[in-house]
C-alpha cells in the first residue's frame, strides 16, 4: 500500500522524489509517535488490567530483549531464547515452502498436461487449513524442530506454487513464440522470458506466503515446544503477566514489520523493470 | 488423482512404505465419509464455522467501511498507514492469549482473532478497489449533475465492490485457518482442530486424524466454492474480464 501512496504522490525530478521520500519518513515517524501518544493516554486514562499503557510495555521489551552486553550486540536473554529460534524456524520453513513452490509452480505452470493431472490434488492440498496438520505432524513426527519447520513450509509452500503457477501459465504465448523462432535456448528462454513475466505474481504469493509462515511458527510454539515467542506468549497468559503478554506482541510486530520490509526491498530490487506496471489488488 | 489414490494404497499393501506414520488412504477415506456423516463431527465443524464466520463478517464490516474511507479520503488514507502496517503484520493467532484472558473461552475470543487476521485483505483490497475507479466515470457521473455521495453509491461501490469480495474470498481462507488454530490453543477438544488434536494425542487410531483433516480440507472447499458460485452470482459482469 505504501508502494501506491508513495507512487501517487512521488513523480517529477529525482531529486524532488527524495524529498518527498524524505518528508514522508519524517511523517510516518510524527504518525508513529501520534499513534503512542493515543495508546499512552486511552490505557493510562481507563488503567485496565489487560491493557497497559506503552510507558509500561516498551520499557518491558528494553528489559526482556534488549538488555545485553555490548558483546551480544545488546541483545537481551529474551532475544536469543525466543525472537532467535522463532526466527530461525520461520526462515527455514518459509525459505523451503518458497523455494519448493517456484520450482513445483514453474514445471507445472509450463506442463499443461501435468497441471491437469496434479491441479485437483493440489487445490484440496491447499484448501485444507494448515493448522489442522499440526495435530497429525505432533502425532507422527514428535515435537521437534523438524515437523514445526516442515509444517511452516507447507503453509507457506501453497500460495507460492498457486501464483507462480497461475503467472507462468499466463505468459503470453506470443512472446514464447518468439523466443522459439529466434531459437532461444531452452535454459535461457526459461530464465530469461519465462521467471521474468513471472515474478510479479510470485511476489504476491511470497507475501501471503510470508503472513501463513508467521501465524504458524507461533502456532507450532503454542504446543509441543519450550522455546520461541509462541511460547512466550502462552506462559506470559498462563502466568497472567499481561506486560510480557504485550512486550512479547510488540516484538512479534517489529519482527513482522521488518521481515516484510525485507521482502519488500528484494521485491523492489528485482522488479525494478516492472514499477507502474504493479500495484493491483493481486495480493 | 484417484490413480495417485490408488497407487498409494498399492504400496502400503505391497508394505513398500511404512504403515506405522501412514494409514492407507482408503482406509483415510472410509473415515472421512463417516466423520462427515457422524452428528457429533459436524457440530464441531459448525462450531468452527461459526466462529470463522461471525469474524469474517466482522472484518468485512470494519475491513470495506475502513478500506473504502481511505480510498476516498487520501488524507486519512496517510494518517492510517502507519498503524496499518504496524498491526498487519502481527500473526492474528500471537493476540488469541490475550483476547482469551479478557473474553474467556468462547466464541467472542475466537471470532475477534478471526477477524483480526482476516480484515486485512479485505481492507486493503477494498481501498485498491476504490482508487482504481475509472476518474472518467466519476467526473462523466457528477457532470451529469450527481452529487458525490450519489457518485460514491452508483460509480465508485459498485465498481470497487469485486475488489472487496476477492479480499473476502482470501480472508475466508485465513479464517479458516485462525479459527482452527485458536481451537488448538485452547485444547479443549472443541471445534475441527480440538478435535483433530484430541484424536491425535489420545491415541485414537490414525486413521482418524489424518480422516479429520482430509474432512476440514472438503469444509476448506467447500466455502472456497461457496465464494466462488456467489461471485459469479453477484458480479456476472466480471467473468468476461478476467482477473
Amino acid at each position: 500500500m505504501s508502494a501506491t501512496v508513495q507512487s501517487l504522490r512521488a513523480g517529477g525530478a529525482p531529486r524532488r522524489r527524495r524529498l518527498v521520500h524524505v518528508s514522508q519518513g519524517c511523517e510516518r515517524v510524527a504518525l508513529l509517535a501520534i499513534a503512542l501518544v493515543v495508546w499512552q493516554l486511552a490505557a493510562g486514562g481507563n488503567r485496565s488490567l489487560y491493557f497497559p499503557p506503552p510507558s509500561e510495555v516498551l520499557p518491558r521489551v528494553g528489559e526482556e530483549y534488549l538488555s545485553g552486553p555490548w558483546t551480544s550486540l545488546f541483545l537481551g536473554e529474551a532475544t536469543f531464547d525466543h525472537v532467535v529460534p522463532s526466527l530461525s524456524r520461520m526462515l527455514r520453513g518459509f525459505t523451503l515452502g518458497a523455494f519448493a513452490g517456484v520450482a513445483l509452480g514453474v514445471l507445472l505452470g509450463l506442463r499443461e498436461r501435468a497441471r491437469q493431472y496434479v491441479e485437483p490434488m493440489l487445490q484440496f492440498g491447499r484448501a485444507i487449513p494448515a493448522s489442522t496438520l499440526l495435530g497429525i505432524i505432533l502425532v507422527v513426527f514428535g515435537t521437534g524442530d523438524g515437523p514445526k519447520v516442515a509444517l511452516i513450509a507447507t503453509g507457506a509452500l501453497f500460495p507460492v506454487l498457486f501464483n507462480t503457477m497461475e503467472g507462468v501459465a499466463a505468459v503470453t504465448p506470443v512472446k514464447l513464440d518468439v523466443a522459439s523462432v529466434f531459437k532461444v535456448p531452452t535454459r535461457q528462454r526459461l530464465l530469461g522470458v519465462v521467471v521474468p513475466a513471472a515474478t510479479p505474481k510470485v511476489f504476491a504469493g511470497l507475501r501471503t506466503g510470508l503472513s501463513i509462515a508467521l501465524i504458524l511458527v507461533v502456532l507450532t510454539e503454542f504446543i509441543g515446544a519450550f522455546n520461541g515467542l509462541g511460547y512466550r506468549l502462552v506462559q506470559a497468559q498462563r502466568n497472567f503477566v499481561i506486560v510480557d503478554l504485550w512486550a512479547a506482541l510488540v516484538v512479534l510486530s517489529v519482527l513482522g514489520v521488518a521481515l516484510n520490509a525485507a521482502l519488500g526491498l528484494i521485491e523492489r530490487r528485482v522488479l525494478r523493470w516492472h514499477r507502474g506496471e504493479t500495484g493491483g489488488a493481486d495480493e | 488423482m484417484a490413480t495417485v489414490v490408488l497407487g498409494l494404497e498399492l504400496l502400503i499393501r505391497v508394505r513398500v512404505l511404512d504403515t506405522a506414520s501412514l494409514p492407507s488412504p482408503l482406509a483415510v477415506l472410509g473415515r472421512t465419509v463417516r466423520l462427515l456423516g457422524s452428528a457429533s463431527f459436524l457440530l464441531e465443524v459448525l462450531r468452527t464455522l461459526r466462529v470463522a464466520l461471525l469474524g469474517l463478517m466482522l472484518a468485512t464490516a470494519v475491513g470495506v467501511l475502513l478500506g473504502g474511507l481511505m480510498g476516498t479520503s487520501s488524507r486519512l488514507a496517510r494518517m492510517l498507514v502507519v498503524p496499518v502496517e504496524l498491526l498487519r503484520p502481527l500473526p492474528p493467532i500471537a493476540i488469541a492469549p490475550l483476547l482469551v484472558l479478557i473474553y474467556g473461552r468462547g466464541v467472542p475470543a475466537g471470532a475477534l482473532a478471526v477477524a483480526f487476521g482476516a480484515v486485512w485483505p479485505i481492507l486493503l483490497n477494498t481501498f485498491y478497489g476504490i482508487r482504481s475507479v475509472d476518474p472518467i466515470a466519476r467526473q462523466a457521473a457528477a457532470s451529469f449533475g450527481l452529487g458525490r455521495w450519489a457518485v460514491l453509491r452508483r460509480v465508485s461501490m459498485p465498481s470497487a465492490a469485486p475488489f472487496a469480495f476477492t479480499g473476502i474470498q482470501i480472508a475466508s481462507a485465513i479464517a479458516l485457518l485462525v479459527a482452527i488454530s485458536v481451537e488448538v490453543l485452547l485444547g479443549d477438544g472443541t471445534g475441527i482442530g480440538g478435535y483433530i488434536l484430541q484424536a491425535g494425542t489420545g491415541g485414537a487410531p490414525l486413521e482418524i486424524v489424518y480422516g479429520a483433516a482430509v474432512a476440514a480440507g472438503v469444509v476448506g472447499l467447500a466455502v472456497n466454492v461457496g465464494l466462488g458460485a456467489l461471485e459469479r452470482r453477484l458480479f456476472p459482469w466480471r467473468l468476461g474480464l478476467g482477473r
